[in-house]
């Protein structure tokens, strides 16, 4: 992953804990640096052993801790200077739905190591959606519920994210009831 | 125009999906369709419209100007006229007439398509403007975190350059340290050096003193010592002396008297039988028969006069007078005469009587000799002067006379053999090294409890001669051997010994320019002395 995606998990846990905690979190990772260049590909294991080890250093579980991360993520990358590329991804909840894979194809174009998700959607109602998150990463389905979420608050909404079939049941992806308030 | 005249003559509208901001007129310009995208982006749709009424020409200036021919080549700017946005593309003459523009918003800035009221989704896949725009983004981001980074590099590398700096002054500031601290080390080594030297100077000094020291104190003592005992020898030697030389007169005197008393025997024994007497005691063979040895020779020969001479009456009585008389052999001429006469027993009895007298003058001038030896060599030992003159004198001989003193010892189990070659002459203080032998000698007795063998040997090696005197007494144990020279060294009882017999002897040999060496084992211990032949003072 880019160091951008670990950036933010090093910016979350500072935000909700302390830079104690994040060095801490590092050091049982085996993670000397600290910290990250955003456009670096780093290992995927990296962010794994942060993800696990911050799950032991902040007695979270890994799921709650991708959640709240995903939740974190609109809010990081917004004010990492991507706030534009958020405006322009969509001027509603679910037209930026709509647009998420857009969203992910044009930034593919300029990160040629990002091994983006795939978003489809339909519509269910004027205030739900069904969405299907396909990945090559296993474990990251939390974090994409924390992301719709997080998003919903970036278009001042309360949202509704049911997994209704998951992943492991067919072999291809998540499904997603998200409906929104 | 009628729109739905305008629309039959057009097909474009299926193509909108990926030409989203197309715009289709006829020749005249009236609006035949518009994209999709680009009626959201002015917020409505102007079919029917003539372009004019809707767009303001930038380039080129009116409907007009758009060239008949190459007009794909020229490059078109529109202003939207409500909205103000600004578009660029081309234009191309379709065959049947119609004109198709194909445009695209203006925009420099991801911020600008909000301005157009698009999203990403607006754009066809194969339009790069958004990918543009992002990278300009990223870019833009990258640059941010790159300057951030530089700013964290620099303000680090300043931290670094002011601790080099710092760590330099305090480098700068321990060497200086460091060098004064050497010299003041260096300064107290060379004062601790040259204290060292002059204690050592001082310790050589008071050592070499306290030697001096000791040494003058073993001289006094010694002197003192001799002084003493050489006033002690002198008055002994001369009360001893006196008597020495009454016993010797008397001695004489007894002679004469002997010589009186055998004239006068003449008349009792006869001037033939005295003749015989005169002879036996003058140039007879006597022997010195103990008293001890009387009672077992008398019966011995008392048995032989009964069997060869049965005349003799009393061959018990005439053995016992025999025996006085110095004789145990009945071969023995006088044996013969006296069995032949008489008044053997009147002759008997005078030869036993004048025996006795004779073996004891002998006795008396012996020990009386013997006793002025002794005072002699005591005077001599006392006496001996370093300074006195060199002489020249037979090494043999000297210890000869040296062993005379000890004859009382060698009656007693001690052996002494004067094994030096006869032949050897030294030159030196013949008093000195006749004390050196005495001394030596004096020591072995006491070394071999009494009981053993002493002896002398001496050889010449090229100008020096060799002389060891050895005994067979007990090893000298090994530290005691690096002692025995020092001055009141002793294993003699408290009273016996001084302690200075050896350091005289070793003085003594030092003045001689000679060596005195000791070795011991088992078997034997050997003092060695090596004088040079012919010494000058």
């Amino acid at each position: 992953m880019y160091g951008l995606v670990n950036k933010a998990m090093k910016g979350f846990v500072i935000k909700s804990f302390d830079e104690e905690k994040w060095i801490s979190i590092c050091k049982k990772a085996e993670f000397d640096d600290h910290d990250f260049l955003s456009f670096k590909s780093y290992p995927d294991d990296l962010t794994y052993r942060l993800v696990g080890a911050a799950s032991q250093e902040l007695n979270m579980t890994p799921e709650s801790i991708l959640e709240a991360f995903g939740e974190y993520w609109i809010l990081y990358t917004a004010s990492e200077g991507y706030s534009d590329m958020l405006d322009v991804s969509g001027t509603t909840f679910p037209e930026f739905i709509g647009n998420l894979d857009m969203l992910h194809f044009r930034v593919s174009n300029i990160m040629p190591e990002l091994r983006p998700p795939m978003f489809t959607s339909k519509s269910i109602s004027d205030k739900s959606i069904e969405l299907h998150y396909n990945s090559d990463r296993h474990g990251l389905t939390p974090m994409v519920v924390g992301l719709l979420r997080g998003l919903g608050k970036r278009f001042d909404l309360v949202v509704d994210v049911q997994l209704i079939e998951p992943k492991t049941q067919n072999g291809i992806h998540d499904r997603f009831l998200v409906s929104w308030k | 125009m009628e729109i739905d005249a305008l629309k039959q003559t057009d097909f474009i509208e299926e193509f909108f999906p990926f030409l989203p901001f197309l715009i289709s007129t006829n020749q005249d310009g009236d609006i035949l369709s518009m994209g999709t995208s680009l009626q959201k982006s002015i917020g409505a749709n102007y079919v029917g419209y003539n372009i004019e009424e809707i767009f303001n020409f930038q380039r080129p200036s009116d409907w007009k100007s758009l060239p008949e021919e190459n007009l794909s080549k020229l490059i078109i700017f529109l202003q939207e006229k409500r909205t103000l946005l600004a578009f660029k593309g081309q234009a191309l003459r379709h065959s049947n007439g119609n004109i198709y523009l194909a445009i695209n918003p203006l925009i420099s800035a991801n911020s600008q398509i909000r301005d157009f009221n698009l999203s990403i989704g607006d754009f066809p896949v194969f339009d790069t403007i958004a990918e543009y725009l992002f990278l300009r983004q990223t870019n833009s981001n990258g640059l941010r975190e790159a300057t951030i980074l530089n700013d964290n590099l620099l303000e680090k590398n300043k931290a670094l350059e002011k601790a080099r700096i710092e760590l330099s002054e305090t480098n700068a500031s321990l060497e200086t340290k460091v060098e004064e601290r050497t010299r003041e080390l260096e300064i107290q080594m060379k004062s601790l050096e040259l204290s060292k030297k002059e204690i050592e100077r001082k310790s050589t000094e008071l050592q070499s003193t306290l030697e001096k020291l000791k040494r003058a104190q073993f001289e006094i003592v010694s002197k003192e010592k001799m002084s003493m005992l050489g006033q002690l020898v002198s008055g002994i030697a001369h009360e001893i002396n006196t008597p020495l030389g009454s016993i010797k007169a008397a001695a004489f005197n007894l002679n004469q008297t002997i010589e009186f008393f055998m004239q006068s025997a003449a008349s009792t024994i006869g001037k033939t039988h005295l003749s015989v007497v005169q002879e036996l005691f003058i140039d007879g063979e006597r022997k010195d028969i103990l008293p001890t040895e009387i009672f077992d020779k008398s019966k011995a020969l008392s048995l032989i006069i009964q069997k060869e001479f049965p005349h003799i009456s009393n061959p018990s009585s005439f053995a016992t007078k025999l025996l006085d008389s110095g004789i145990d052999d009945t071969n023995h001429p006088f044996v013969q005469y006296v069995s032949s006469i008489e008044d053997s027993h009147l002759v008997l009895d005078l030869t036993s009587e004048l025996n006795q007298l004779y073996q004891g003058l002998a006795t008396i001038e012996i020990a009386a000799e013997r006793a002025s030896k002794v005072v002699n060599a005591l005077k001599t030992y006392v006496h001996t002067d370093i300074h006195s003159k060199n002489t020249q004198f037979n090494l043999k001989n000297q210890v000869d006379s040296v062993i005379l003193l000890f004859l009382n010892a060698t009656r007693r189990g001690v052996t002494i053999k004067n094994n030096i070659p006869e032949n050897i002459n030294l030159s030196g203080n013949a008093d000195q090294l006749t004390q050196v032998w005495t001394n030596l000698v004096s020591n072995a007795i006491h070394a071999i409890n009494g009981n053993g063998n002493i002896s002398f040997e001496a050889k010449i090696e090229n100008t020096k001669i060799q002389i060891d005197v050895l005994n067979d007494g007990p090893r000298i144990p090994e530290d005691q051997l690096t002692s025995i020279f020092e001055p009141f060294f002793t294993t003699k009882e408290r009273g016996i010994g001084t302690g200075l017999g050896l350091n005289i002897i070793q003085k003594i040999v030092e003045h001689h320019k000679g060596q005195i060496l000791c070795f011991s084992n088992d078997e034997k211990t050997t003092f060695r002395i090596i004088l040079p032949l012919a010494f000058e003072s």
